[in-house]
């Protein structure tokens, strides 16, 4: 009954609104007209030309250069919490790797399903296998961080599953990066800022410098660099007498360079010779547990606190060709390259095995990634039909290289033991792809598209995935999209191969413990399996109702269904004769490893209204309310899950998110204020589960156009300076009265208030 | 949940009944077809014995904006008329000529054959204006700008007037 109500008042609004039409633009001056904004458009999800993505048959949105520029956000991860609720990204303290690369989820599902393009083309992922229990736990996901925002021209997110047009990975959606293009400004900026308790200073400075070539040609080169200096919130530590604080908890010491070179040289007969090159550059210090003093030992007796060092080197190399064969068919052919290299070091710790001669500096060992992809892209309209095809080859490589003897013998580095020689690998696999892709325009209102996309990997076997998605304009302005289809990921080489272990001491006796390869002796005697690839069945359904094209309502439904998700299993002790036998033969106390774990279905709904206003005194006010609802339920299970990883998936982000987002133009003040709701979720620990409750934070930015060459921004993230619920336990290293008072988890990260300046030349 | 979608709901009427003057972004084909119309007011005709402005559309993708925008309307006291073709030889006698879709090989035939006609060339073609043409409309961040090739304009005996030039970069260019 009362959808029924819902249903009859939009209706009668739907009604009333289409009688409003209102077209002035002819009696506009073309100078007016030039100053006009035109739509927004986005090709993600369809192999059409480029369309408004309120067109779209699938859920898309579309952030601008502009609203990145006036978010005053620094880094990518920042950039898609801020206007994508239902992105989650998190900064995590005392968690190895994870502290130097921001893990990320959308719609609640993992990092990994997540695919994420440059200009069209797949970005390779980092090296770093995420061990820690977290929303990224178990994942290798791509370091978005790697590319500096200033370069990014706009940046297109697809809610849905898209594995059928786009491989492996497109489970929960696509982010689809597009680089500035031609541009007619270049700009050089700085920006300063810290956070509200006095620490984490970051400076950043950005310089983006545009050359046009022949037939709208371009030369592009991006540099950014960025120092940001640790926050410290942690608490007290009180197994030291008196307490105090040691352990690092917040952001981490980081030093960042990047650059990118984005190029475009077009002939005369169409042909367009692309290339970019992404660099960048990262080295990031964060800390592990505090080792108290201890009188025996012969280095550091009065305590120490190891410091991880983690130098990370992220490149990739875009070249292709496209053109128009002459009877208009389109054609592309790309190479990609990319390299992540993930350099560990520990310093200011020791090797407790090696007693006085321990070193106090340790080479901890890298992981390598490299992923090359080669395309073949055609596509040609031929009436009512778009029609593309295309071939894909990809060759991948991960590699384990080894520490310093010294830093994996006997019990290892304190703070984190190094790769060993038993941990090395160096794995590759190839795969094949072949898709094909049909949009048929009916007439002006209804479009159908359908998509298949055959994949071979050397290594699991092959698969065959199929999307279905219409678009159909019941009135002008009301559009109702559907999408429906399958989708896979790949077990990532790194949870194919890797393995982690380390040595502890266990009633007097070294033992290993720590991650094996599925492969291995000991994880088979404990039921591990070859992975197979994740799959998936995908729903969506909403409409976009446009007043005019600068308003618009967005309701989406969606459902994922995923089988076999890969996790990194529960630790597990022998429990048979049998697997006693394997373990002793290899020392083992206890070990975890990958394997197709569980089935899981994750729906939700997200509704987005948008619209931009112009007051009679010339003022713009353009403002965006979206509300997100997400919730995945585990609905099957492969082996047994511990309680608190059943809770971490269906509970450990918040459900609902929404977003008010408001950005207002007046003379030459440009002022974006948002205002963002966390809702609630919980963390495990222990035996216990702990709610967080729902958090609102406050961002604000402040822009003044000096004169047609220099803006000055003032601005803040959570301003109102909002933290998050603490453990609700008591404990030395977890717990509110601990040393990390609150989880890792936070969608708001720990340090609190940022506050900064920026300037912004453009010549 | 409920909650929020009552509030959608009231956003959503009272957006629509008091906001219905709303400004729009505007789409993108129907912009370049208003500017066609708006760049003819910057040109200095010459008489001719029509009594109709004719702008013709070569291999139309801009939808039907060009005859609803243009519809009734008059450009040099001449009453508008929409020509589409999808064959260069079928063009007859033109003010301007759009060309709305064409191949490097396509264009170069399109702008010989046209040659000393006295037609403006307008086109979003990639490089147009670069190509040969004399007018190009493209788009960067998210606004439409113009580049018009002058020794182009010049040598086809269109007269531009100095105030579009004002508003357009000036490019160079023809078939190599």
């Amino acid at each position: 009954m009362k959808l029924l109500k819902y249903i009859s008042i939009i209706s009668t609004t739907l009604l009333v609104t289409s009688l409003h039409a209102t077209d002035d633009l002819d009696d506009k001056s073309l100078a007016s007209i030039l100053n006009e904004t035109i739509e927004l458009k986005s090709e993600i999800g369809s192999r059409e030309q480029a369309k408004n993505f309120l067109d779209s048959k699938s859920p898309v949105d579309v952030i601008s250069a502009k609203q990145i520029e006036e978010s005053g956000q620094t880094k990518l991860t920042n950039v898609l919490k801020y206007f994508v609720p239902g992105f989650n990204t998190i900064e995590t303290s005392v968690s190895d790797g994870t502290d130097h690369i921001n893990g990320f989820t959308l719609r609640g599902m993992s990092s990994d399903q997540i695919l994420v393009l440059v200009n069209g083309k797949r970005l390779h992922t980092s090296a770093l296998m995420n061990e820690i229990p977290n929303i990224s736990g178990g994942t290798t996901h791509v370091d978005l961080n790697t590319i500096p925002v200033v370069a990014i021209e706009k940046i297109e997110i697809l809610r849905d599953g898209a594995a059928a047009q786009y491989g492996t990975d497109a489970i929960s959606g696509v982010i689809s990066i597009i680089l500035k293009g031609k541009s007619d400004k270049n700009t050089i900026s700085l920006h300063a800022g810290q956070r509200k308790e006095g620490d984490g200073e970051q400076v950043q400075l950005d310089s983006f410098l545009s050359v046009p070539l022949d037939y709208d040609g371009f030369a592009n080169l991006t540099l950014s660099a960025n120092l940001q200096n640790r926050t410290q919130r942690a608490g007290e530590d009180r197994r030291l007498d008196p307490p105090s604080v040691q352990t690092w908890m917040g952001l981490p010491d980081s030093k960042n360079i990047s650059g990118v070179l984005n190029t475009e040289i077009a002939q005369y007969n169409d042909s367009v010779i692309y290339s970019n090159a992404i660099v960048s550059y990262r080295d990031s210090e964060s800390s592990t547990f505090y080792r108290v003093p201890d009188e025996n030992r012969a280095i550091y007796p009065n305590g120490f606190l190891p410091i991880m060092n983690a130098k990370i080197l992220d490149y990739s190399f875009t070249l292709g060709v496209k053109g128009r064969f002459s009877d208009d068919t389109q054609w592309d052919i790309s190479n990609v390259y990319g390299y992540n290299n993930f350099d560990y070091s520990l310093n200011d710790t020791m090797n407790y095995t090696l007693g006085a001669v321990s070193p106090t500096s340790f080479d901890n060992g890298n992981l390598t990634f490299i992923q090359n992809t080669t395309n073949l892209d055609l596509k040609k309209n031929i009436g009512q039909f778009n029609l593309a095809a295309g071939l894909e080859y990809r060759y991948e490589n991960y590699k384990i290289e080894a520490g310093d003897e010294t830093s994996y013998a006997g019990t290892g580095t304190q703070g984190f033991s190094g790769f060993s020689s038993e941990d090395e690998t160096d794995s590759s696999r190839e795969n094949y792809a072949a898709y094909i892709d049909t949009v048929y325009n009916v007439n002006k209102d209804l479009s159908i598209e359908g998509a298949l996309r055959f994949e071979d990997y050397s290594d699991f076997g092959s698969t065959q995935n199929i999307k279905i998605s219409s678009g159909y304009k019941i009135i002008e302005k009301l559009l109702l999209r559907t999408t429906a289809s399958t989708g896979f990921r790949a077990p990532s080489l790194a949870q194919s191969n890797f393995s982690h272990t380390s040595h502890f001491v266990t009633n007097d006796q070294l033992s290993l413990k720590g991650i094996f390869t599925p492969d291995h002796a000991v994880s088979q005697i404990l039921g591990a399996q070859e992975l197979e690839s994740e799959s998936s069945v995908h729903f969506t359904t909403g409409a976009v109702y446009q007043f005019s094209n600068k308003t618009s309502l967005m309701i989406d439904y969606f459902y994922t269904k995923v089988d076999d998700r890969i996790l990194l299993s529960d630790k597990k002790s022998a429990s048979t004769p049998e697997e006693q036998a394997i373990f002793d033969e290899y020392g083992v106390s206890n070990a975890s490893y990958f394997t197709n774990a569980i089935n899981t279905k994750t729906q939700g709904i997200d509704i987005k209204f948008n619209s931009e206003y112009t007051f009679d005194n010339g003022s713009k006010l353009n403002s965006t309310i979206w509300y997100y609802y997400g919730e995945t339920e585990i609905i099957g299970f492969n082996e047994d899950v511990s309680l608190n990883k059943i809770n971490d998936i269906e509970n450990g982000q918040p459900k609902s998110n929404f977003r008010i987002l408001n950005n207002y133009k007046v003379d030459k003040y440009n002022i974006t204020l948002n205002i963002s709701r966390f809702g609630s979720f919980s963390s495990s620990l222990g035996s216990g589960v702990y709610d967080i409750d729902p958090v609102i934070t406050t961002d604000l930015d402040i822009n003044y156009e000096v004169n047609n060459n220099l803006d000055i921004s003032i601005g803040g993230t959570n301003i109102f300076d909002e933290t998050l619920d603490k453990w609700g336990r008591s404990n030395i290293f977890l717990g509110y009265d601990g040393i990390l008072t609150t989880t890792n988890n936070s969608p708001i990260g720990v340090s609190g208030a940022y506050y900064y300046i920026k300037a912004s030349i453009k010549f | 949940m409920k909650k929020i979608i009552f509030i959608f709901i009231f956003i959503f009427i009272f957006i629509s009944i008091f906001y219905n003057n709303l400004y729009a972004y505007e789409v993108e084909d129907k912009l370049k077809s208003i500017i066609v119309g708006k760049i003819a007011k910057f040109i200095n005709w010459e008489n001719s014995d029509s009594n109709e402005f004719i702008i013709t559309v070569y291999k139309n993708q801009l939808g039907n904006y060009f005859n609803s925008i243009h519809k009734g309307k008059k450009i040099n006291d001449k009453k508008i008329r929409i020509k589409y073709i999808n064959n260069i030889e079928n063009l007859k006698f033109t003010n301007i000529l759009y060309i709305s879709k064409a191949t490097s090989s396509e264009l170069s035939s399109i702008l010989n054959y046209i040659h000393e006609k006295n037609i403006l060339t307008i086109s979003d073609l990639r490089g147009f204006a670069q190509k040969g043409g004399i007018i190009q409309i493209y788009s960067l961040s998210q606004k439409l700008k113009l580049n018009i090739n002058l020794k182009k304009a010049k040598k086809e005996n269109i007269k531009i007037k100095a105030s579009l030039l004002r508003m357009a970069n000036i490019v160079e260019g023809g078939r190599p």
